[in-house]
């Protein structure tokens, strides 16, 4: 019997640990059961049967108790919330309650670390929108991986590689290898742009590109009217883009209509397909096509054919490989090619493969990767997309040690909830993880806040940049990936410390308000804040540098004078008038006192001259040195008005009849050609042959990045893009206004069109200019994180500090002394990261000084300048809190509890 | 067997019946269920206080103890007033769904 009543006990107590069940339910459950047992036995079976057949006809007492629960409860549905719901970890609704309670006690420091690691990820979104903008170009041609730009380098001489190559090779390469499907060549048109019209509609149009039928199938452009295959073949096609279209017909249907070039010898053209809006991710963007064939209809003559310029690097050509087909076994069959291709060229010693070598240069890989010789537009830098992830890192890990300083400064806020939770059998693991999520759960807000700032900050970059950025959430998977990779990655680098940290308090100490030896940790936030400090002074002292290059660049001595000339290029009905009497229209310019000199001449310095072949009298072909030539040749002018200095001889003059066809030459180009007394030495040129009658001192006439190269200047007096003129200094505006009107009175249907010498030139230094206001902005977001990290944690310790200052006062301590005992140890901190980060800063930039061949020093002044303004920035952020604290009243301070 | 939700929305009208002819207690309850169903209505015993508990709270039934010594501690239920016009109610429209289910299940299909 007395077994039977324990195992009753035991039943009772599953009922008792049920909290649904008052005691009054169990008395009757109980007295329900024992009837139970009582029946059984009466049905004969032993005690323990009777006892078993009760529990079972009883019933589970887990769901009786559920369902009781059900009834009494006011909530209508849902668990008893002592049980353990299914995917929910128990506990979770009391962390989001503590972490709630945290936030809401705690705005202050809660803001901080919110706008911090939100500045720090929006940051990181913007970025990331940059680099998958850079490594998308061209990606969007469906055959791309398939898709190569035959390249050619020289491997005698100069060892050019040129971006360029001559119009037969994409036809002979196509012949010659049967790996490769389809070829299609590119070649822009002269001239920065033409002018189209259409009844009474002129349209100036720039980026013209001939190119040959084959172009829709290699590329992916599709068309929005006509037909692909046809769109290209005959001779005086042309296939606009949607924005010209729509500029020169509105809403006409422009197909089959014709436009005339006005002013390019009136050529009519007939429109046979419109594209689609394109994608401005390209190396190669243009605005309408015009069929190859109009090419070679327009330049082939008796002395001339496009098929015949082997060597003329004039045509970007494209090969389309077969499918499953590896460049490199294309590549291969490339020498072999060369040597039947060119085979003509050879003087039958030397075979052609050894004197130039051509490559497959993925079309993927041109806008990050290639800077080669004549480019269609200056590519971007793999560098910048390396210099931008970089910095990304940075300014996140900057967020990142500001939520770990203040989150584990202000651990010893929450030691009473730690040591509760512990008492209460909290293990170490799960308070890890309770901190963790918590800063895991903050970053994820930071990381919604990010995104709304990114989409508001989105146009402002968009204009910066000239880029279309946009947020294309939905359609991309991994841009979603890598942004919320993002936001836990800085919630698990700014919750990992403290949480491992504030899980190991000891719950005994920490009840009895002995807060846990802390010196590992001061050590860990003294160098967190010397880390953030030296990353901002870092980049303000390479921003300091970078800026200083670019105005040395632009200020330096060029050997010519850049400023007050103006340039006007001559097309149109101008160019048919200029080429009338080009000295008359510069004498009629030249009459207004404000103009000093007008030229009339190829190109300007700035922009790249050409190469070619020279020899000296006496040399053979064999012998030619290539140096960089002025394209067009120049003026009688040009020397003056360029104000460049001639070191030796003199300009070309209408005195001298030999003159015609003289040379000008510069000093490098003396010491390349070996030249002792060059003026007089007679310089061939294709039939131009003449004789060197003065020399030009080194002017820069490309960037300066490269040192001065050799560049020998013919006499054209009669051709040429461009009008260049000087004028006295402060009267452009003046000058301006009469070339209006004059060009306007002698080509009426003409557009005037000017740009300034200087713009021109500084336009070779744009990326440095980019990067430069980059490097700005980013100092900026880095100084501001640090310093709203450095505000909340002066602000903690100040507060913490509110007692003894209050005593220092008593005992008679100054306002001024108060501040700096204040300050002192956040001063030691920045004086470290100056010192840590000056050398790294001074090789890095040094570094990139490097790249140019004229560069300004290092001065002293640029770190003086970027340690005394970090210093007055942390010294206000920290001064704000200081003062406040310093001419408080002692009593204030001390009643504080 | 008789399906669950069948049992859970029978128990109802079925307690209400056995307490309207009398006072009882829960384990009487269970055994007249037993009895009267012929075991076709299977419930573990457990299963009847949250329905106790829920007409009681519903104030379709009310309780009283009785303790007394010697004897086992009983808790009779008896049938309120509103419980009566709840069981009424409940009668009416079993026997409703009954009497749908016959016709229809008494009926010959006809094909048109």
């Amino acid at each position: 019997m007395a077994s039977i009543e324990k195992n009753i006990e035991k039943w009772k107590k599953t009922l008792k640990r049920n909290p649904s069940f008052e005691e009054s339910d169990i008395m009757e459950m109980e007295s329900h059961f024992r009837s139970l047992i009582e029946k059984y036995m009466e049905e004969g079976f032993n005690e323990k049967d009777a006892f078993d057949k009760a529990v079972q006809q009883f019933g589970e007492i887990e769901k009786v108790g559920e369902d009781v629960y059900k009834v009494r409860t006011p909530k209508l549905v849902g668990k008893p919330s002592w049980q353990e719901s299914k995917w929910i970890p128990s506990l979770i609704r009391n962390y989001f309650k503590t972490l709630g309670r945290n936030i809401s006690r705690n705005k202050f420091y809660t803001t901080l670390n919110l706008s911090g690691l939100t500045i720090g990820i929006a940051t990181c979104l913007l970025i990331i929108l940059f680099i998958k903008d850079e490594v998308s170009y061209d990606r969007f041609h469906e055959k791309a991986d398939r898709i190569h730009r035959v390249t050619l380098k020289y491997e005698v001489g100069s060892q050019t590689h040129w971006a360029a190559i001559g119009p037969p090779v994409a036809k002979g390469l196509k012949d010659a290898i049967p790996e490769i499907e389809e070829t299609v060549r590119m070649y822009p048109i002269g001239g920065n742009f033409h002018i189209f019209g259409y009844e009474n509609n002129r349209y100036k149009a720039t980026k013209g590109v001939y190119t040959d039928s084959s172009f829709f199938d290699v590329f992916s452009y599709p068309l929005k009217h006509g037909v692909p295959e046809t769109a290209l073949i005959e001779p005086g096609s042309v296939v606009l883009s949607e924005e010209m279209a729509q500029a020169i017909f509105g809403s006409e249907n422009p197909i089959g209509k014709d436009i005339h070039m006005t002013d390019w010898g009136n050529i009519y053209f007939t429109v046979t397909g419109v594209l689609e809006k394109m994608p401005t991710n390209t190396h190669f963007p243009f605005n309408y096509l015009v069929s190859m064939s109009t090419f070679y209809e327009v330049t082939s003559g008796p002395n001339w054919n496009p098929d015949n310029s082997l060597t003329w690097a004039g045509m970007y050509e494209y090969v389309l490989l077969d499918e499953g087909v590896n460049p490199g076994q294309v590549e291969a069959k490339l020498p072999d090619f060369i040597d039947q291709f060119f085979a003509r060229l050879a003087d039958g010693e030397t075979k052609p493969s050894s004197m130039a070598t051509m490559y497959l240069q993925p079309l993927t890989d041109i806008h990050l990767y290639s800077d080669l010789e004549k480019e269609y537009k200056t590519n971007s830098d793999m560098r910048y997309v390396y210099i931008f992830s970089i910095i990304a890192v940075f300014v996140l890990l900057i967020a990142c040690a500001n939520f770990i300083n203040l989150t584990t400064a202000r651990a010893s806020n929450r030691m009473r909830e730690i040591g509760i939770r512990k008492t209460l059998g909290a293990g170490r693991k799960q308070l890890a993880f309770q901190f963790l999520g918590e800063s895991i759960l903050l970053s994820l807000i930071s990381f919604v806040l990010a995104y709304a700032l990114t989409v508001f900050l989105l146009p402002y970059l968009n204009e910066i940049t000239g880029k279309q950025f946009t947020f294309e959430f939905t359609s991309d998977p991994v841009l979603i990936l890598s942004f919320l990779g993002i936001a836990l990655f800085s919630g698990i680098i700014s919750g990992i410390y403290p949480s491992i940290y504030m899980s190991g308090f000891s719950p005994v100490k920490v009840l009895k308000g002995i807060t846990p030896n802390s010196s590992n940790n001061a050590f860990l936030r003294k160098g967190l804040v010397v880390f953030q400090f030296a990353i901002s002074i870092f980049l303000i002292i390479g921003t300091l540098i970078v800026y200083n290059q670019l105005n040395f660049l632009r200020t330096e001595q060029m050997g010519f004078d850049k400023e007050g000339v103006i340039n006007i290029p001559i097309f149109g009905d101008f160019e048919e008038i200029v080429y009338e009497n080009p000295e008359s229209i510069k004498q009629e310019l030249q009459r207004n006192p404000n103009i000093l000199n007008v030229s009339i001449s190829g190109d300007y310095p700035g922009k790249r001259f050409s190469v070619e072949s020279v020899r000296l009298d006496g040399q053979t072909e064999d012998e030619e040195t290539s140096v960089r030539i002025a394209d067009e040749g120049i003026d009688y002018d040009y020397i003056p008005t360029m104000g460049i200095s001639l070191s030796e001889g003199r300009n070309f003059s209408k005195m001298a009849p030999t003159d015609t066809n003289a040379w000008i030459i510069n000093e490098a180009a003396v010491k390349k050609l070996g030249l002792e007394n060059p003026v007089g030495k007679i310089l061939h040129w294709g039939s131009y042959s003449g004789p060197i009658v003065g020399i030009s001192e080194d002017f820069n006439y490309m960037s300066l990045h490269t040192e001065v190269e050799a560049l020998v200047m013919p006499l054209t007096p009669d051709w040429g893009d461009y009008l260049f003129v000087r004028t006295t200094a402060g009267k452009t505006s003046e000058v301006l206004e009469f070339l209006e009107t004059r060009i306007g009175e002698l080509a009426p249907s003409n557009i005037f069109e000017y740009s300034f010498l200087s713009d021109e030139f500084d336009q070779l230094y744009r990326s440095e200019d980019q990067m430069s206001s980059v490097f700005w902005y980013f100092s900026l977001v880095a100084i501001l994180i640090a310093c709203l990290g450095l505000f909340g944690l002066s602000t903690f310790i100040i507060d913490q500090r509110t007692k003894e200052i209050g005593v220092r006062k008593i005992l008679g301590a100054s306002t001024k002394s108060i501040l700096v005992l204040v300050s002192k140890s956040f001063i030691k901190l920045i004086a470290v990261a100056f010192i840590l980060s000056v050398p790294i800063v001074y090789l890095i930039m040094n570094e990139w000084l490097s790249s140019f061949a004229y560069k300004a020093e290092i001065g002293i002044w640029m770190f003086i300048l970027a340690g005394i303004s970090i210093l007055l920035i942390s010294l206000a952020t920290i001064g704000f809190q200081a003062m406040k604290s310093a001419i408080s009243k002692p009593v204030e301070a001390l009643k504080s509890e | 067997m008789i399906s669950k939700s069948l049992v859970a929305a029978s128990s109802k009208p079925l307690i209400l019946t056995i307490l309207s002819w009398g006072e009882n207690y829960g384990y009487e309850i269970i055994q007249k269920v037993g009895e009267l169903s012929g075991g076709v209505l299977d419930w573990s015993d457990g299963m009847l206080y949250p329905v106790l508990y829920k007409l009681e709270k519903d104030g379709l039934v009310q309780s009283r103890w009785e303790i007394e010594e010697g004897s086992r501690p009983r808790k009779y239920y008896s049938i309120t007033k509103k419980g009566k016009e709840e069981l009424a109610q409940e009668k009416a429209q079993w026997i409703n769904v009954n009497e749908v289910l016959q016709t229809v299940w008494n009926m010959k299909p006809t094909v048109s």
